[in-house]
């Protein structure tokens, strides 16, 4: 390397970890000119929690199952809403609904609002309020689009007999006036009833968009099929739990990143500085796509980071021990660097080979412990393999000073 | 050209095959014995640790209340001067809806609840990942070894190999059993997650050393067998030591600050890391020098 191309590498790399570090700490190192983004914690830091529902859909068709758990979770995100979380997620895995809250910390509440299967009625105008009729989404056969003479989209309701009976009598006292259709408590259309209605059918015209007469057809099927959900599995945790769990992973973090510094730099002299120098930039690097990507950090995958620090220096251990025992053999320093290297490599690739196999079947094992371990533990390996082997490589050229050389390593 | 060090490794040959044939012994002994006690994963079940903000009632006064709600058998642990583990079958909305209501007072540090549709379906997933992480390494041990020329016996290289990932198993194993007995640890997916990575992770160790033992028969350094074992462990100590600690210090701090639910993740890494270690130092030579009368 030239002089000029050692200056632009260092000012790269101190540039980098300046920014970088801002961009993760900037609590420490506050730059105003770095977007803020913050860490996505996962419930078991931040507490919360985590409900697994498993849909009934044995009534339902195999065609409309889709549909079905669509309109569930469309009814449920609606009652998660309520609930003021930031960033509710709400995701069908097959016939099983996920739910996550993170920072919630009423679980009770929680479950008792979720676990109701969503709820369709009829209201009747009275004074000027609407009350409850005893018409409800469980008499009511089934919902559709359809479309009007001209075109624009409509819904269909059809009641089955019991429903139909109800429906006559109700539409026969509110001629002219309007039936509130209720689900969940919520007002979604008022149309006003024309004539008496015996056949037990019903049409809903308002103006709707295709998509807006999709999606009160979704809801109101959601409410007259009866998919009952049950609980089959939780997580909750506590937010002053979360908030020590958090305090001890940190605390952890920092100390084993010095403990492996301190043992580098006594064991390795100068090149161990350049090890740390390079960890530190492995760090920063993780931490940046911790935020940007974002990856959720769980406890379980704090503790895979950690590992994949472990891993890193590894690489350069290798590395450095090869370079050892080559100096031993009468190489000058820049050979046995480049010979330490050549020579460590396999061992490198072939180590982080198996550990990345491994956490490739781990990530496909799907439950969240597993994959936020799996996740940070893979891409500190991938890192890793640029920060520990190719930045380092450049980094030690920086310092072949052969007069000193049992300083150097 | 200095001349490099060469401790006499094999001198302690019997020794260290006497220990590791004894972990193989005692470990099985342990797992019949102790038995390795499912956790919640794999077994299904409830647990709930709840707070008491004044002073806490008496286990057996909490333990008569909830019996009133026909809730199966609970066991009740202490976990702190306010906190109290409850571990039961199973339960609906309404039955913990009800256990709140029984235990005024109580707050809900975490729960988890864990149905007998899922328990079954993380056994067999988990059963596959066992299977296909297997394979996986089996896959890297063979390949590992195939570029070894026929005068070497790679088979040998591979059967050690197989016996480090087996001796590693049922010894971890072994201190889950001892760790469940005495310290009430349960078999969950973490633990098997920790037991899966020493695998990978360990048998690192083996490869390096076979791989610095077949550079060395190709170059004929020493003069024979036991003078290339020798080598072989010198070279690779330092290397296999440092890379040990280094990867353990991280953990070992998780462990130190003792964040509990990660306690017994650590502990396992850490011992499934350290026993490979010692294995690739120790064992798999005196191994090689056992089975392979000339390499």
């Amino acid at each position: 390397m030239s002089n000029q191309e050692k200056i632009s590498f260092l000012i790269f790399f101190f540039l980098f970890l300046f920014l970088g570090g801002s961009f993760c700490f900037p609590e420490i190192l506050k730059l105003d000119f770095i977007p803020k983004k913050e860490f996505k914690l996962g419930l078991d830091l931040n507490g919360g929690i985590h409900l697994l529902y498993q849909a009934d859909l044995s009534q339902v068709s195999e065609k409309e199952k889709k549909e079905a758990m669509e309109a569930l979770k469309n009814v449920i995100e609606k009652r998660v809403n309520f609930f003021g979380v930031k960033e509710p997620v709400v995701q069908i895995q097959n016939e099983r609904l996920i739910i996550e809250l993170s920072g919630f910390s009423d679980p009770q509440k929680a479950i008792e609002e979720i676990g109701k299967t969503p709820f369709l009625e009829f209201r009747e105008k009275k004074d000027e309020n609407f009350v409850p009729t005893p018409l409800t989404g469980r008499y009511l056969k089934r919902a559709q689009v359809g479309f009007d003479q001209i075109g624009s989209p409509l819904v269909l309701l059809e009641f089955n007999d019991e429903g139909a009976k109800i429906f006559a009598e109700i539409t026969e006292r509110n001629i002219g006036k309007p039936l509130a259709i209720f689900l969940d408590g919520n007002l979604i259309s008022a149309p006003t009833v024309r004539e008496k209605i015996p056949s037990g059918k019903a049409e809903i015209t308002g103006k709707f968009t295709l998509e807006e007469a999709k999606e009160l057809v979704r809801n109101l099927n959601a409410g007259a099929l009866p998919v009952p959900i049950k609980l089959v599995s939780y997580q909750i945790v506590g937010p002053t739990l979360g908030k020590a769990f958090f305090e001890k992973i940190l605390k952890a973090a920092i100390v084993g990143f010095l403990l492996i510094a301190t043992f580098m730099i006594l064991i390795y002299k100068l090149s161990g500085v350049v090890a740390v120098l390079c960890l530190i930039f492995f760090t920063i690097l993780n931490l940046s796509l911790y935020k940007l990507i974002p990856v959720t950090l769980t406890l379980s995958g704090i503790a895979g980071f950690l590992l994949s620090l472990g891993m890193a220096v590894d690489a350069n251990i290798l590395i450095f021990s090869r370079t050892k025992e080559e100096l031993k053999t009468g190489k000058t320093l820049s050979q046995a660097f480049e010979e330490g290297f050549k020579r460590a490599w396999p061992a490198i690739r072939d180590g982080n080979l198996t550990t990345l196999i491994v956490n490739l079947i781990l990530l496909f094992f799907g439950t969240s412990f597993v994959r936020g371990f799996a996740t940070t533990l893979s891409l500190g390996i991938l890192i890793s393999m640029f920060t520990a082997i190719l930045m380092t490589r450049e980094f030690l050229k920086l310092i072949i000073f052969p007069k000193f050389q049992k300083l150097v390593i | 050209m200095k001349e490099e060090r060469v401790f006499n490794f094999l001198k302690f040959k019997s020794f260290f095959l006497f220990v590791f044939l004894a972990t193989f012994v005692f470990s099985i002994f342990s797992i019949f014995y102790f038995k390795i006690k499912m956790g919640l994963d794999f077994k299904g079940g409830t647990i709930i640790e709840i707070e008491f903000e004044k002073e806490k009632p008496n286990i057996q006064e909490i333990k008569k209340v909830l019996n009133e709600l026909n809730l199966g058998a609970i066991i009740l642990q202490e976990t702190d001067q306010n906190r109290v583990l409850l571990k039961l079958r199973e339960i609906s909305e309404k039955e913990r809806i009800q256990i709140f209501e029984k235990l005024k007072g109580a707050k809900e540090i975490r729960s988890e609840m864990v149905g007998p549709v899922i328990s079954s379906e993380l056994k067999r997933k988990s059963i596959w990942l066992i299977i296909f992480s297997l394979i996986a390494i089996s896959i890297y041990i063979s390949l590992a070894f195939k570029k070894i020329t026929e005068k070497l016996s790679s088979f040998i290289f591979s059967l050690i190999s197989f016996l480090n990932l087996f001796q590693n198993t049922l010894f971890l194993l072994g201190i889950v059993s001892i760790l469940g007995k005495f310290f009430n640890l349960e078999f969950n997916i973490p633990i098997l997650i920790s037991i899966l990575i020493c695998l990978g992770y360990g048998i690192n160790d083996t490869i390096v050393f076979f791989d610095r033992l077949r550079e060395n028969v190709l170059k004929r350094k020493g003069k024979n067998i036991s003078e290339i074992i020798n080598l072989a462990i010198s070279q690779t100590f330092t290397r296999q030591v440092n890379t040990s600690l280094t990867t353990i210090f991280p953990v070992l701090a998780i462990l130190f600050f003792n964040v509990e639910s990660l306690k017994f993740f650590s502990l396992i890494l850490i011992l499934g890391i350290l026993n490979s270690t010692l294995f690739s130092l120790f064992v798999a030579g005196s191994l090689v020098k056992l089975i392979a009368r000339e390499l």
